[in-house]
């Protein structure tokens, strides 16, 4: 019989090493929205495409491989407070840039 | 009471929550260098390359790749550490510094290629912001592989009685951190380029 602890770690390796395979995936798929000439030539598709992708691939490391999910409620508001001060930044100078 | 010294009143680890604290000071430094070459994104002289005419794509997805491949082994290296299986720790730690030094070679040929086709740092905005991005994102790379090569040296030269579950888990964070600052360059500043 495998031991409970034994059991939980070959899960927790499972768990990364399909999360790794979805990761490449959806690289390669940025890497095909950007060669195929159709989508490229379209910002209406390409914008929201690759952004949503860039997300999930962001979701996902930040989730599962710096564990953040199972993380206690302050360093979660800690990340998303500070991301979300990175937006107020990113807004500021983009409205406030004479370029 | 026997207090431990290195959990902080928040009741967290203080190397921890410090490495979480510098994550979100690198934030704002990385969402500053992203704004600002998004904002320069049309700064480019007449007669001057610019980024659509020396960016190699197929290049960089490969290093996006070894980097995305180098975070595995990361997690994999702090699973065999918690484990105490030292092998293993050693080995995935010198994958995620061989991952990092195969990132840095891919930036090496990378500059010299732009450099080549007179895309230097001097050229134009557009191009000053692009290299103090990706060098300043560069240099993250070169910390966090001398970082992982230290640890990965010290666990051979020490052996069986060293196990740095929180430093290999506070070195980890920073990992990642520089693999996501990725994700959004590869999109933001290689593809979004094109449009």
């Amino acid at each position: 019989m495998v031991p409970k602890a034994e059991n939980k770690v070959t899960s927790a390796t499972k768990k990364y090493l399909i999360i790794c395979v979805v990761l490449v995936v959806l690289t390669l798929i940025e890497y095909l929205i950007f060669k195929i000439d159709s989508i490229r030539s379209n910002a209406l598709v390409m914008y929201p495409s690759l952004g949503i992708l860039s997300l999930v691939k962001l979701y996902l490391v930040v989730g599962s491989y710096m564990h953040l999910d199972g993380e206690p409620r302050i360093l979660k508001m800690l990340f998303f407070g500070g991301v979300g001060l990175t937006l107020l930044i990113f807004i500021i100078l983009t409205l406030t840039s004479p370029v | 009471m026997s207090h431990s010294p290195t959990i902080s009143n928040t009741g967290l680890d203080n190397r921890k929550l410090g490495m979480w604290i510098l994550i979100v000071s690198e934030c704002f430094l990385f969402g500053t260098l992203i704004t600002n070459f998004l904002l320069h994104k049309q700064s480019i002289l007449p007669g001057t390359p610019g980024g659509t005419d020396v960016f190699d794509i197929e290049i960089t997805t490969w290093s996006t790749f070894v980097l995305l491949m180098s975070s595995v082994a990361m997690v994999l290296a702090l699973q065999a550490c918690r484990q105490h299986r030292l092998r293993g720790f050693q080995t995935w730690t010198f994958v995620v510094a061989l991952g990092g030094l195969i990132f840095l070679g891919f930036q090496y040929y990378e500059f010299s290629h732009f450099l080549h086709n007179d895309f230097g740092f001097t050229t134009h905005l557009f191009a000053s912001s692009f290299f103090l991005l990706t060098g300043c994102h560069g240099l993250h790379v070169f910390v966090g592989t001398l970082w992982l090569s230290t640890i990965g040296i010290t666990s051979l030269i020490e052996g069986d009685k060293w196990f740095p579950g929180d430093m290999v888990e506070t070195a980890g964070l920073y990992w990642h951190f520089v693999d996501v600052v990725w994700i959004i360059i590869f999109t933001v500043v290689y593809l979004y380029i094109y449009l």
